[in-house]
């Protein structure tokens, strides 16, 4: 009874509210199609949720929709059957021992779902199999629904929900005091009219839950309260409203606008550390003898703030929380949510040893790629994964040198963008799929050389291509069009077309398609190859050269001042795209030339009285793509002494080693 | 003796000088890549090199760890020589006598490094088993400093435990040789007792000739920490360094074996029969 009171009061509330929001009276950024307000009670003990949900959705096609699809994520840990577990053969072992030890699987339950007519609809629900028919698979819900929703109509629903938290999941759940609650809560999918990204008639965009690829959903502002044990400190999605204690528990309430979802993190273990940047309130939850990363932390995303500020645009939130997972929630490390994120570091990392800073600048920038430009990553995941690895390079060479920003350490240094072409180029398969599936469809493997590590050395060698200035301007219109929507890879490289047209006209073809098409797409490999350097002393002409009758005789003692010099190029890949070649002559000076890459084979030839020294296919590194940087150039006469100290370093490197293994005799 | 161990070393090395000189000239001596990475760690052109040339560098890798083997045989070969030298210290040294002792005591010496081979096997698995007795599994882990901890106990107490049995093979090399018996058990225990019962004064031994070993390490690296090759006329001054501080080690571990010898002779002496 009391309960119903409290709904009742509670949709009250709720209505007003989602009156007040969706007219947008203060500052809204996005369409807020899925709104949500959420009761939230976590019990520790049980290791259980309950929660009431009040939620609003706007029916944006001009068609009716008479039914929901809800994805319930926590379903994917109810069996060893369920989608995300028969996918996820590779985190098993680990998996296994949690699951085995505590009965570590989780669920998730709608217990009562009204409409704001006092339509019970919970007998309509069901439970589908979109994408691969399992049957054991329970992470979409369909709601059928009394009323059909109208062409621009908001429809409210109220709901009750129960969940049972995994434990260590991926990307969630608890072990030991500390919770990570990140896709958690039964959430409305995406309604996609006809005509919107890539969908031909009006649908739902809800699919199963995968072990790969995260997330795609609708802005909507969150309004979620939740309750924990006293002691516990949360961190979540938004911004704190307030905080209150009441008989050993407290209750903490946050409200996120304009964003696609909502995460919260909370231990009793937690140390918060803030800091600011510029308006916006940062605030770091760490478990203790990990404060010495604050400052690594709060570096990076300074300078994570300032280059996304200056080359992508404005973070428009007014918080970022981080969370440092302890080492028993090693696995919900590394993860995007809005204006929350999660990193990890180890407390024995050495400083050259720059993991922290790059994981928490790649899940910053998610912010703008998934968060704010909110593509669908289950289905084209290089478009949120792969351009936040190229910016994650971008950055981290900036501030750290591009040899480096992400490893120094005992001699050995590595930079960002280095470390993404060594993930990709030495997979076991860089030819092993395309960008042109779903995040599930890399069925044997590839899903994170191809879509993160491959896009970013792409648009990195796109960068080369037409210029640091024109790639930000194509990204500044493509954030900017597309912030707080959903484009599809066609609506970016529409952008990259128009961009680049405007400034190179048809320099680069009637479009770049090409360029996308062949290394976001394609599966070939580039390789462009120095195949040789020549200079032959030119002779005078011999043979019949004037006539018939006078044959001129061949003296090769008597040449002509000057020498004629070719350097012959070689395509090895399939792939092609334009490309310079540096060739350095014997009296200091050079030329550079430039290609098209698209035959075979090509020479440069020159007559003059100076020699080649060296020929060098992309001088300046643009071309990321091309596999193979040691057939790159071509020097005429071998540097001997660069051999020898080669030998020198690996003879007596083996001296040593074979007096070393004495020691054991 | 020591100028000779040292040219084994340097002839077994010089077998790969040719196949290596072809190698790099043939997979990338016309690059500018060799220049550039030669001064410098170059991540990308050693990861392309890797995977480019992986064929010949898989050969290469092959023949490197053969002649590990071939030398480490060698090694063990020798050893019957050099004890003999050491141990008898006569006062003419003769090639004839040093390789009869060699042949004589192979057989003896190969089993002696099989068994610490397996001792020291044996050992690491046992503190292996001690660190990740409290599980590995991260999830498992209260804390990355509980892990920090472990090795911080665990480490050095193995690091003692494998000194201590180098110790006592170094001695057991020693009365193998003294006692001259086909069967090495009775050598291998008589060695155990006695540095057992002498083991302040072997260990403090071991430690002055480990410590004099670090002190010369610690000044090649040094040299070498400051010596600059990029200029093409240190690279000579740089090979001759590390090849000096080959000769210095060869020459340190003689004196080990040496003094060790010496030890034990007195240890031998103190008791009644003179037997070792």
């Amino acid at each position: 009874m009391d309960g119903n009171k409290n709904i009742d009061l509670l949709s009250c509330f709720t209505f007003l509210l989602f009156a007040f929001q969706i007219t947008g009276l203060h500052g809204q950024l996005s369409p807020r199609i899925a709104n949500y307000t959420m009761e939230i009670r976590l019990d520790t003990a049980q290791k259980t949720l309950t929660a009431s949900t009040v939620m609003s959705w706007k029916n944006i096609s001009d068609q009716p929709v008479s039914e929901l699809q809800m994805h319930m994520y926590y379903n994917a840990f109810r069996s060893s059957r369920s989608t995300f577990m028969e996918e996820s053969i590779w985190i098993r072992g680990f998996l296994n021992a949690a699951l085995q030890d505590d009965c570590g699987w989780s669920w998730s339950e709608i217990t009562h779902f009204e409409d704001a007519s006092g339509h019970i609809l919970t007998d309509s629900l069901e439970y589908i199999q979109p994408d691969d028919g399992n049957d054991n698979d329970k992470t979409v819900l369909r709601i059928g629904l009394a009323e059909p929703v109208l062409p621009g109509q908001t429809a409210t629903y109220r709901f009750d929900w129960e969940a049972r938290i995994p434990k260590s999941m991926v990307r969630t759940g608890y072990n030991r005091e500390y919770y990570f609650m990140a896709q958690w809560f039964p959430k409305l999918g995406v309604y996609e009219p006809a005509g919107m990204r890539y969908a031909k008639v009006d649908q739902w965009n809800c699919h199963q839950y995968h072990s790969t690829g995260e997330y795609y959903s609708d802005f909507g502002v969150y309004d979620v309260s939740i309750t924990v044990p006293e002691g516990f400190v949360v961190g979540a999605s938004g911004v704190l409203q307030e905080r209150r204690e009441d008989r050993g528990e407290s209750t903490w309430r946050f409200v996120a606008e304009d964003v696609i979802d909502f995460t919260w993190a909370t231990s009793p273990h937690f140390i918060e550390n803030k800091y600011k940047w510029k308006d916006i309130d940062i605030t770091l939850l760490t478990y203790p003898g990990h404060e010495h990363f604050k400052e690594r932390y709060f570096n990076a995303i300074g300078n994570a703030f300032e280059y996304l500020h200056a080359h992508v645009g404005p973070y428009p939130y007014p918080v970022l929380t981080v969370v440092d997972p302890p080492i028993h929630g090693i696995f919900t490390g590394g993860m995007e949510y809005p204006m929350l994120v999660s990193s990890l570091s180890f407390c024995f990392f050495p400083e050259g040893f720059k993991a922290p800073e790059t994981l928490v600048t790649h899940e910053l920038i998610h912010q703008y790629f998934m968060q704010m430009v909110a593509s669908n990553e289950q289905e084209e995941a290089w478009m949120d994964e792969g351009v936040t690895s190229y910016y994650e390079a971008r950055i981290m060479d900036h501030y750290g040198g591009a040899d480096r920003s992400q490893v120094k350490w005992l001699g050995m240094k590595f930079g960002n963008g280095e470390y993404n072409r060594y993930e990709f180029l030495n997979s076991p398969n860089p030819k092993i799929a395309g960008n042109d599936r779903k995040s599930w469809e890399f069925k044997y493997g590839g899903y994170g050389t191809i879509a993160y590590n491959k896009v970013a050395m792409a648009l990195k060698t796109l960068e080369g291509l037409i210029g640091q200035e024109v790639f930000d301007d194509m990204m500044k219109t493509y954030f900017e069009r597309w912030k707080f929507r959903h484009p599809c890879g066609r609506d970016l490289i529409e952008v990259a077309n128009e961009v680049v047209t405007k400034h190179y006209g048809h320099t680069f073809g009637d479009s770049i398609h090409w360029f996308f098409d062949q290394f976001i797409y394609g599966t070939e490999a580039c390789d462009y190859a120095v195949a040789s350097v020549t200079n032959r002393k030119m002779l005078h002409s011999a043979g019949f050269v004037n006539d018939t009758e006078n044959c001129l005789p061949l003296d090769l003692n008597n040449s002509k001042e000057g020498y004629e010099s070719t350097v012959v190029v070689h395509r090895l890949g399939e792939a092609w795209l334009p490309v310079e070649i540096l060739v350095k002559f014997n009296d200091g000076s050079s030329v550079l030339e430039q290609w098209d890459g698209k035959a075979r084979a090509f020479d440069f030839k020159y007559v003059s009285e100076k020699r080649i020294v060296s020929a060098e296919v992309d001088p300046f590194r643009k071309n990321n793509m091309d596999c193979n940087f040691l057939n790159n150039s071509f020097i005429v006469s071998q540097k001997k002494n660069s051999i020898r100290k080669y030998i020198y370093q690996i003879i007596t490197g083996i001296q040593h080693a074979m007096e070393t293994m004495t020691i054991l005799i | 003796m020591w100028a000779w161990l040292y040219g084994i070393n340097v002839l077994v090395a010089m077998i790969l000088v040719v196949p290596l000189f072809n190698y790099i000239e043939t997979s990338f001596g016309q690059s500018m890549a060799l220049e550039r990475s030669v001064n410098d760690f170059n991540f990308s052109l050693i990861t392309d090199f890797i995977r480019e040339y992986d064929g010949g560098l898989q050969l290469f890798i092959q023949l490197v760890l053969s002649l590990l083997i071939f030398y480490f045989m060698i090694s063990i070969f020798l050893m019957g020589g050099i004890l003999d030298v050491l141990v008898r210290n006569p006062h003419q040294y003769s090639a004839g006598t040093f390789l009869n002792a060699a042949v004589q005591y192979f057989w003896r010496y190969t089993r002696l490094t099989l068994y610490f081979l397996i001792g020291h096997v044996v050992i690491l698995l046992v503190f292996w088993n001690l660190f990740s007795s409290q599980g590995l599994n991260p999830l498992k882990i209260e804390s990355d400093h509980a892990l920090i901890a472990r090795v911080k106990q665990i480490f050095p107490l193995y690091l003692g435990v494998a000194t201590t049995v180098m110790l006592m093979s170094d001695y057991a090399k020693v009365y193998v040789y003294r006692m001259n018996r086909s069967l090495i058990t009775i050598p291998l225990i008589n060695s155990f007792k006695h540095v057992f019962r002498h083991f302040l004064n072997a260990a403090g031994l071991y430690l002055v000739n480990m410590v004099v070993m670090a002190f010369f390490f610690l000044l090649y690296f040094l040299a070498r920490k400051n010596l600059d090759t990029r200029p093409g006329h240190l690279l000579l001054l740089a090979f001759l360094l590390s090849q000096l501080y080959l000769l210095i080690r060869i020459g340190l571990k003689l004196v080990n074996l040496r003094s060790i010898a010496l030890l034990s002779g007195m240890w031998s002496k103190d008791t009644s029969d003179g037997r070792v």
